[in-house]
């Protein structure tokens, strides 16, 4: 198959425990900075059983222009950091820069507090506003677009994604197939993940996936002593656009996207595969997808979730996919800083490996001190080092056994600098 | 067009009278009127390879399953061949659970995660997740292509069928298992899709599958999907896979 178009990212715009806003963001995560705070005596009880969380500063919000009508403590987390996360993309969006979809991966809640109001007040009225609904987000985004004159997008090309873990890897890779394709010439990709509620947190501790580890580093893949991962909150979103339109226009472009791999495991439904094949497949696609062989590949952002099988296989998988040379090919997590966003993992990895290629600089794995004999790959380990970045993998591994990897490329000349 | 292999439509019977749904953990005074549901219990629906999958299966998830892995013959050779040669494209929305919440109504902040845990199954998160069972289906098929989870209300099965498309037309997969179920066993799911559709329209539960293979074009399915104006039955997020389905021949209702 020929594809014709490259596909440029030119637009960023991030949510998250480590700041809101691109060159917040950026600041911190390569001074290693972590997002992930207690959360007893704060928004939880002094003895509930987790207790850390990545959770986004509530100081460091503002209202999003589009729901600068409605009260702030009445709208929900989810759209917040949403609008906010797309207001901030789409400013690099020329008024009449028409986006032909968006795609979003938006975790449906367990809408346990907004059950318990239906029950008290005995109507059912509650039980069927738009906040129930998977793409009330992407309805705040598509009014974004329209306000900022880069709409209409028809309601049927609003495509929202719940695949757990690799939502937003793959929101971002059917999106990258659309546009590449010429199917679409520009779109708006992303993920949100907001519902770090007592109930949420419990679902998860119930399971034994989560960090009872007490205090910032609890979130410290590729160690000895990881025990789970942290849950966190955020938003990032991304314009997505045809690599020629983009250079007419004179547009920044932090990077490309080349290459997209999905699989599943076909194993279990929280386990990863011991031979890790799934996983290999889908990192190899990625690659192949973009017409490279491994040894093209500078860096991997890793899953890293920080739970004792996930960071075991990964590493397994990835010194299968580069052999000997995986050694020399530097492996980061983004999780250490601020935890596991879910469904929004993969757009948030995806700022930090477009501003690692714009700046050329890896981003640390904090709280990796204490090497796993199992885990020996070069993870960056706590201090951000300057290095030639051509290309990162990104990868993302779900819950259910899902695997998706995106790989993404410096522009050759045009790659934006924060500086600029 | 792209090959439709095969497909199944499961729909109660229209026979089966359209009845009321109580929802009674609201009481039994709260009810959704003229709906249509199967006759089956839950784990008649589908026969699970191993008991334990019914616990992690909600309603929607079972028909779910039942449609689709009614497919693993006509999928049996591509997946001798290679197991990453099968995706997997769903449409599904989440199941609430509402007895928790509601049980919890005046558990204080401090005794929540005890009182939690003592209401609640570690399992009973999972058949909250939409990702779980097309994943559960993925298991049982063996297919370790890629699989999608589409939540749109009223678009993910067309999302799920573009997608399914672009995969076999770009040889990503050589064959693609499209899904989608709806059940009305979520109050919330249930009111919102009755105030959606009307009240003259019929509330059913519904389950569809096809497969699809690469073909010299692309295919419509946006046309393919829209409803005829004369249906009277509502389906939820399973329309437009159904409006497909039916037309796209080689009907088997079961």
């Amino acid at each position: 198959m020929t594809y014709t178009w490259q596909v440029a990212v030119t637009g960023m715009g991030i949510v998250s425990p480590i700041g809101v806003g691109v060159k917040e963001f950026a600041r911190r995560m390569f001074s290693g900075d972590s997002g992930v705070v207690n959360i007893r005596g704060g928004p939880m009880p002094q003895d509930f059983p987790i207790p850390m969380a990545g959770l986004v500063a509530e100081a460091a919000l503002r209202q999003p222009v589009i729901l600068r009508d409605l009260d702030a403590a009445q709208v929900p987390k989810l759209w917040r950091f949403a609008a906010l996360a797309t207001e901030e993309a789409v400013r690099s969006l020329p008024a009449g820069a028409r986006v032909d979809g968006v795609i979003y991966a938006t975790k449906e809640d367990d809408h346990f507090e907004l059950i318990q109001e239906s029950f008290r007040s005995l109507s059912g009225d509650q039980l069927t506003n738009d906040e129930t609904r998977a793409e009330a987000s992407l309805e705040i985004i598509r009014r974004i677009l329209d306000a900022h004159g880069c709409g209409p997008v028809a309601a049927s090309d609003l495509i929202s994604i719940n695949n757990h873990c690799v939502s937003s890897n793959q929101a971002i890779g059917i999106a990258f197939e659309r546009v590449r394709s010429g199917r679409w010439r520009r779109a708006v990709v992303g993920g949100v993940e907001a519902a770090c509620s007592a109930s949420d947190l419990m679902n998860f501790h119930l399971l034994h996936a989560l960090s009872t580890l007490e205090g910032p580093a609890a979130s410290c893949p590729f160690t000895s002593k990881r025990a789970g991962f942290v849950r966190a909150e955020g938003a990032a979103t991304l314009v997505l656009e045809n690599g020629e339109d983009a250079e007419a226009r004179g547009a920044t472009i932090y990077g490309y996207i080349t290459g997209y791999g999905a699989s599943s495991d076909a194993f279990r439904l929280t386990d990863g595969r011991s031979d890790g094949r799934g996983a290999i497949r889908a990192m190899q696609r990625a690659i192949l997808d973009a017409g490279q062989t491994p040894d093209a590949v500078s860096a991997v952002s890793a899953h890293g979730t920080s739970t004792p099988l996930n960071d075991r296989l990964e590493t397994m998988a990835i010194k299968q996919v580069f052999g000997s040379r995986a050694y020399q090919v530097p492996t980061v997590s983004l999780k250490s800083q601020i935890g596991h966003t879910l469904v929004a993992a993969g757009a948030i990895e995806a700022v930090a490996c477009l501003l690692m290629l714009s700046e050329q600089k890896l981003a640390p794995t904090i709280n990796c001190s204490d090497p796993d004999p199992d885990c020996d790959l070069d993870y960056v380990r706590n201090t951000a080092r300057p290095a030639p970045l051509k290309t990162i993998l990104s990868n993302n591994f779900g819950f259910g056994g899902q695997n998706a990897c995106v790989l993404f490329e410096r522009g050759a000349t045009k790659s934006a600098s924060l500086k600029n | 067009m792209s090959n439709v292999l095969w497909n199944r439509v499961l729909l109660p019977e229209q026979g089966d009278s359209p009845c009321s749904r109580v929802y009674s953990v609201y009481g039994d005074d709260f009810r959704v009127e003229h709906t249509a549901v199967f006759a089956a219990g839950d784990e008649e629906i589908v026969r699970l390879p191993e008991p334990r999958v019914y616990q992690v299966l909600n309603r929607t998830g079972l028909l779910l399953v039942a449609a689709g892995l009614d497919s693993r013959e006509v999928l049996a050779p591509f997946l001798k061949e290679d197991p990453f040669s099968v995706g997997l494209y769903c449409a599904v929305e989440r199941e609430h659970d509402f007895l928790t919440p509601k049980r919890m109504l005046d558990t204080p902040a401090e005794e929540f995660a005890a009182t939690y845990k003592s209401l609640r199954s570690p399992k009973q998160f999972f058949k909250e997740l939409p990702n779980i069972p097309p994943s559960q289906l993925g298991i049982i098929l063996g297919a370790m292509g890629p699989q999608y989870v589409f939540s749109h209300s009223r678009w993910a099965s067309l999302h799920a069928l573009e997608q399914a498309e672009i995969d076999v037309q770009t040889e990503v997969v050589r064959a693609a298992l499209v899904c989608s179920a709806t059940s009305l066993e979520d109050p919330l799911v249930s009111m919102r899709n009755r105030r959606d559709v009307g009240d003259e329209t019929l509330l059913s539960e519904a389950a569809a599958a096809l497969v699809l293979t690469r073909s010299s074009e692309y295919t419509d399915w946006k046309s393919l999907c829209r409803p005829e104006s004369k249906d009277r039955r509502s389906c939820g997020i399973a329309d437009p896979l159904l409006c497909a389905a039916t037309r796209t021949g080689r009907l088997v209702v079961a």
